[in-house]
């Protein structure tokens, strides 16, 4: 067996807020291959995007490992966390607050190879920069422009071309493309999945978006509450959802075709309960169809039903 | 014959700054029945929550204008109606609901006071008894214990704050609710909530709705006609049945539904519509679409086409101009 390039046992990540402890990440144990994509979804507050950031120690982890190439990166010392980030990069959500208003399109593409100094000398520069544009399809006269004059799909690239400007291995991706239209949605989703192509790109995909998703992912864990309650390959997920939730997920998305317009859709009562300090037993248990007084008080552990299909639920026990 | 509840004809709107032209809304022809959901689709900018502020006779003040065109709406010409007709109708005949309910409602007054304030303008209950009373039912109608009434917007979660949105333009049962984009800022599964709520309520109160959105599928699922939108213009309009099926349809709806990643198919790549939207202030000539069409001829770039019908289908591209496009 490979060692998978990036992988996670028992990560949790508990904030402190002023009602006790947040569990924000509740032990989380996934694994990517190289090359692949892992996609993250759920719902808003489950925890995704608090994950992509532990991963990346752009949070401290309170416990657990983030193993990179099978090294523990939460052991590492700055210095060689310095060396590691090199390696890993992230495109944020909202390509309106991700970029900094007073530096150009250049200044902006160009600014961790200057931290880095990969590349020295600023012809030289400049020439990574221009070929970093090309990749993800920025005209070259947008060179000296200000975000603020582009769209957001334009400088959603830009956000892409600084990722790309370190040659990493590992990209998380958090939400790229949700604040973009469709239209545009689509174009940045295609360049995300030449880019793997060429360049062997590992990605982390964290969306609520399903059939992002489900277009984009080798593999999805699907979250609920800090906890990875399902994780199966892509086509896997939407065949054969096991989960009480992921299956009240897929089955809340409006589907765009007349068949499914008449279809009973299983609408879960209630809402996502609170983070903080929550109740043993199954975390979903307050809004499952299923739930029996078991799911309130027995501990959950994630199960192989089928091969590379796990799932935590006391269904399947 | 009976009148539609809303006709809009020919509106075109404009916003004028010092150093900017905008061209939001440009020559809009639509109607809505008692009872019917309308489905407003297209991108950011394409002019549908211009269109909206229109109706209700919002748009921004000295700002935005209605250059053209006329909206009548259950009798009343809207756009020659005074402010205090229009104070009279928003509310009563035509209500709306906003995007974001986080920041459309009123973080100082409890939710109950809120819905109460609908109820007392449009003096529909002598007493304060009857207005309490009125306020009970509505929240009970959305889901909503009436016991929270005297809660504060923040302690509710974004799907109770969408609902007592709703809650609020439903009080006095409008003829027409327009909803902006209601269910954009919630999750899958609230949103479901929502929009079951939402056709629950519809068919109680009889009331008609436009449905401003981007997502074709809360459209599939909610709506009985669908109108899309590009650079302020209805590019295509018919039933759900006509834009969601058949194989005539205006190269941009085309590209719309391309656009969308399937649930069912297994596609390695997207079919994106190239280039973006184009600026408001500087309108191509010709069909609006043109810089952007995979199948742009010469008389695309030159004269705007003229609508091709069949059966309430109705279709705003050369192609379909008798036997497709001309020399």
């Amino acid at each position: 067996m490979s060692v998978p390039l990036i992988e996670t046992r028992d990560l949790k990540k508990y904030f402190d807020v002023a009602g006790g402890k947040l569990h924000a990440v509740d032990g989380v144990s996934l694994s990517i291959e190289r090359g692949r994509t892992l996609g993250v979804v759920g719902e808003s507050g489950c925890g995704k995007s608090t994950f992509g950031r532990v991963v990346l120690r752009l949070l401290d982890a309170t416990s657990g490992q983030v193993l990179y190439n099978g090294e523990d990166i939460l052991k590492y010392s700055n210095d060689q966390m310095m060396k590691m980030r090199q390696k890993m990069q992230i495109i944020f959500q909202d390509p309106y607050a991700s970029l900094n208003p007073r530096m150009t399109v250049s200044e902006i593409i160009a600014e961790p190879i200057r931290v880095r100094r990969t590349i020295v000398g600023n012809s030289a520069i400049m020439d990574k920069v221009d070929e970093l544009m090309q990749i993800v399809g920025l005209a070259d006269r947008f060179v000296n422009t200000y975000p603020h004059e582009l769209d957001g799909g334009r400088r959603q690239r830009i956000g892409i071309a600084r990722a790309l400007a370190l040659d990493p291995e590992f990209i998380v991706c958090d939400e790229p493309v949700s604040a973009l239209d469709v239209s545009i949605q689509a174009q940045v989703l295609n360049l995300l999945m030449d880019l793997q192509e060429e360049r062997g790109l590992t990605y982390l995909f964290v969306t609520h978006n399903l059939s992002v998703v489900k277009h984009i992912s080798d593999e999805i864990a699907v979250m609920y509450l800090g906890q990875c309650v399902e994780r199966c390959p892509s086509d896997e997920l939407f065949e054969n959802p096991l989960h009480p939730y992921t299956r009240a997920l897929l089955s809340a998305i409006p589907e765009p075709t007349l068949e499914a317009r008449n279809k009973r859709q299983e609408i879960i009562r209630g809402e996502v309960t609170s983070p903080i300090d929550p109740k043993p037993g199954c975390r979903f248990a307050a809004r499952c169809p299923h739930a029996k007084p078991e799911c309130m008080t027995d501990s959950l552990r994630s199960q192989e039903i089928s091969p590379g299909h796990f799932v935590s639920c006391l269904l399947y026990r | 014959m009976g009148e539609h509840l809303l006709e809009i004809k020919d509106l075109y709107v404009e916003y004028v700054t010092d150093d900017a032209h905008v061209y939001a809304v440009n020559g809009i022809d639509l109607f809505l029945d008692r009872g019917e959901t309308l489905g407003l689709v297209g991108e950011t900018g394409a002019g549908k929550t211009t269109t909206a502020l229109s109706i209700l006779k919002l748009l921004p003040e000295k700002v935005g204008r209605i250059a053209k065109g006329s909206i009548l709406l259950a009798g009343t010409d809207v756009t020659a109606a005074s402010e205090a007709e229009m104070r009279l109708l928003r509310g009563e005949t035509v209500s709306m609901i906003f995007q974001d309910p986080m920041t459309s409602l009123n973080p100082v007054l409890t939710v109950g006071d809120q819905i109460a304030e609908v109820l007392q303008l449009h003096k529909k209950y002598k007493d304060k008894a009857g207005v309490e009373a009125r306020v009970d039912e509505i929240l009970k109608m959305v889901g909503l214990p009436p016991e929270r009434k005297q809660d504060f917007p923040h302690q509710f979660s974004g799907g109770m704050k969408q609902r007592i949105v709703i809650a609020i333009a439903l009080a006095c049962e409008p003829l027409l609710l327009l909803a902006d984009e209601p269910t954009t800022a919630l999750d899958v599964t609230i949103q479901a909530q929502v929009l079951a709520l939402m056709n629950e309520l519809k068919q109680d109160l009889d009331t008609a709705m436009i449905l401003i959105t981007h997502d074709l599928g809360v459209v599939a699922q909610t709506c009985d006609r669908v109108a899309v939108v590009y650079a302020g213009e209805i590019i295509e309009t018919g039933t759900v049945e006509q834009i969601f099926s058949g194989d005539r349809h205006h190269p941009y709806t085309v590209g719309l539904f391309q656009s969308i990643p399937d649930l069912k198919k297994k596609t390695r790549r997207l079919h994106p519509i190239d280039g973006l939207m184009p600026d408001p202030t500087d309108l191509p000539s010709g069909c609006k679409f043109h810089t952007r069409c995979p199948k742009c001829a010469q008389v695309c770039m030159e004269r705007r086409p003229k609508p091709w019908e069949e059966d309430g289908h109705i279709i705003r591209c050369h192609l379909f101009a008798k036997g497709g496009p001309e020399a």
